[in-house]
């Protein structure tokens, strides 16, 4: 034998495991037990007696993170590792829980794959899962975890010193609203979603040191008008992907209208290489959309801005944003003459 | 809301979170190929839409499924043809002699046993147990056990050099599942014969695969049973060996387990077990702290054990002069053969 037996099987065996070094933390943040760690329920007994779970198993469990390098063990005490402090205790300010609760409720929709692959479609798809009240507020604020830095980069990069009003359509947790607001003290913003999505913002931003700086319009954007002539920027972030082609035209085109003359659209998503294999994380999260939109797609720059074309924007343009991070994103400008 | 600072977008700490929270879909992607046997079709560069009409799928579907496999390094792409890489020809395509696409046919199987681990950590246990995903999927336990075949061969081999067998001539192979094991010991040792005690479904796939070599088939007695119930005999073998077995069972069970493989050996015999060992922490090798979860996903009371546990276990039971031995060090799944002598 030249060579081990298990060399190239290892590199297998890493992708598989993915998935058993997945769960385990999905499951843990499911519970909060990082949270209760944190506050002193720092061992099997009194975490499987604070949260109704079996002793054995939770402390399986705890091993497993712990092996993860998200926990410290010792002497049958487990303390979170700076890593979990930092992002998986629900009052850190860089608290991802919502995001990774939401692959939790994800992981089912993926489960389908195979009858995705015959039928083309998932049998449930986002608006569906929307609908369910347990669903919609860990979405949004799952959402929200990942794009509070895009927004604040977003923000910094468009130059919002002269605007005076912006449209947010489908703000979800209204983090890019937000840091709009946060960028040019003369901004206001409106939000523009569901009913039960903008109930999750403004419990959000009803703390928030300018709050008398947001407005709410319940809209279905599918369905209704945007405005017109009413925004010096409209901004459509982390929502193209999750449409099909002909709705992003129409949304293009309503933009359009609901924009004063040399206001702004910008398009801000993921993207894909035009070959579609890369970046990796995009090729991924096009697989992740069909198993849960059905009819969304990850996008390419040069279809974003023609769209923008197409409806009457000039000077279109495009600029990466978060581009050293694991899910870069894009924003496509254009400008209405 | 006040102001927070944020990270900055190069944070390492996160980035890694996030992938490892996000590890789920490459492998979904993989097991779902692999399942689907698509990587078969692959062998000359082919369009998404040849592959999906092969294989019954949708187009636009299909076509995503590949570029996100040409995006994690299991095909190549150019232009609009797919085709495999060098790795996934010699490991993904059904009939070669590593192919590893059984096994990962029952990771796909057991995704939905994963799916249930939050009722699993309440309960204590799986929730539907392994018999469960056996009559659901038809044809899953053949896949089961020869994935199990898969991924056995290499270490079998190994086991086999390092047991000494001199002058032995009976083996019992306990939960021999495909009979791996007992294969690389016969072919080892010419004089030696082996039984194999298993589950009825089981062996019928034993049989299929124990066909494909003729001169050992007069060597081996099929001993069709319940590694719990069924006796193991009295003072009959000079080895028992319980490979990937003790993974499956909680503690009481695995005690009685070696008081039968004493009772079963001659003087002199030898009981191997072969399985996963963590340290003293259970959380190294991490493929072990791992397994034991994979354990709570589907059994009903398995777990991985520590060299202390076997090594007590064993000496309960009246054996003596137990040693360890290393199999497959650096592989993903390394074991241990702890072994002790009636």
């Amino acid at each position: 034998m030249n060579r081990p037996y298990f060399e190239d099987f290892n590199k297998l065996a890493e992708v598989v495991l993915g998935y058993r070094a997945a769960k385990p933390l999905l499951v843990a943040l499911h519970f909060d037990i990082f949270t209760w760690i944190e506050r002193g329920v720092d061992t099997p007994e009194a975490l499987s007696a604070r949260l109704i779970l079996n002793p054995r198993a939770t402390r399986i469990t705890l091993d497993a993170i712990a092996s993860l390098g998200y926990l410290d063990k010792r002497g049958g005490v487990y303390r979170n590792r700076r890593e979990a402090r930092r992002l998986l205790v629900a009052d850190s300010p860089e608290y991802v829980g919502h995001s990774l609760k939401y692959q939790e409720m994800i992981w089912d929709a993926w489960s389908d794959l195979k009858h995705v692959l015959k039928s083309g479609k998932p049998r449930e798809g986002l608006l569906d899962w929307i609908r369910k009240d347990f669903f919609t507020a860990d979405y949004i604020k799952a959402m929200g975890d990942v794009s509070r830095e895009p927004a604040r980069e977003l923000a910094k990069r468009l130059g919002l010193a002269k605007v005076a009003r912006t449209l947010d359509v489908g703000s979800g947790a209204g983090n890019f609203s937000a840091a709009f607001v946060e960028a040019s003290p003369s901004l206001n913003a409106t939000l523009l979603d569901l009913p039960k999505t903008l109930a999750v913002a403004r419990g959000l931003l009803s703390l928030h040191p300018d709050a008398g700086r947001f407005a709410y319009r319940e809209a279905d954007f599918h369905s209704d008008s945007l405005g017109d002539r009413e925004y010096d920027l409209i901004l459509i972030s982390n929502v193209a992907r999750v449409e099909d082609e002909e709705t992003n035209r129409e949304l293009v085109r309503k933009s359009f209208r609901a924009l004063r003359s040399g206001g702004r659209l910008v398009i801000h998503d993921y993207v894909i290489r035009p070959d579609r294999t890369g970046p990796k994380f995009s090729a991924l999260l096009g697989l992740h959309l069909l198993v849960f939109t059905g009819r969304g797609e990850v996008y390419t720059t040069v279809e974003m801005k023609g769209w923008l074309r197409g409806a009457g924007f000039k000077s279109v343009n495009s600029v990466g944003i978060a581009k050293e991070s694991l899910h870069p994103s894009c924003a496509v400008v254009g400008r209405k003459p | 809301m006040s102001v927070k600072t944020f990270p900055r977008s190069g944070d390492a700490e996160r980035n890694a979170l996030i992938d490892a929270a996000l590890g789920y879909r490459k492998a979904k992607v993989l097991m779902t190929a692999a399942y689907l046997e698509l990587f078969d079709h692959l062998e000359e560069p082919r369009p998404a839409a040849a592959v999906a009409r092969r294989l019954s799928l949708d187009d636009r579907a299909t076509e995503i499924l590949l570029d996100a496999l040409a995006a994690t390094g299991f095909v190549r792409k150019r232009g609009r043809r797919y085709w495999n890489t060098p790795s996934s020809s010699r490991y993904l395509v059904r009939g070669g002699p590593q192919y590893l696409g059984n096994n990962l046919k029952f990771q796909e199987i057991i995704w939905d046993a994963w799916g249930e681990l939050r009722h699993a950590v309440k309960r204590g246990g799986a929730v539907r147990p392994l018999d469960y995903w056996l009559l659901k999927h038809e044809g899953f336990t053949e896949e089961y056990i020869r994935g199990m075949n898969d991924i056995a061969k290499g270490p079998a081999r190994e086991l086999a050099a390092a047991i000494p067998l001199e002058g032995a001539t009976r083996m019992l192979d306990v939960g021999a599942g495909p009979g791996t094991y007992s294969a690389a010991f016969l072919k080892r040792h010419p004089a030696l014969e082996a039984t194999l005690l298993d589950l009825p479904g089981t062996l019928e796939t034993t049989s299929e695969l124990l066909a494909r070599e003729p001169d050992l088939g007069p060597r081996v007695r099929l001993l069709a049973g319940d590694y719990r119930r069924t006796s193991f005999g009295v003072a009959a073998y000079d080895l028992v060996l319980l490979s990937h077995v003790t993974h499956d069972e909680p503690p009481e069970v695995n005690r009685r387990l070696l008081r039968a493989s004493r009772r079963a050996l001659k003087a002199g015999g030898r009981v191997v077990i072969h399985d996963f060992v963590v340290d003293r922490s259970r959380l190294r090798p991490q493929f072990g702290a791992l397994f034991a979860v994979h354990m709570l996903a589907y059994t009903g009371g398995g777990r991985t054990y520590t060299a202390a546990e076997y090594g007590g276990w064993l000496r309960e039971a009246g054996f003596t002069g137990i040693s360890r031995r290393a199999i497959g060090s650096g592989s993903r799944n390394a074991t241990e053969a702890i072994s002790g002598v009636k």
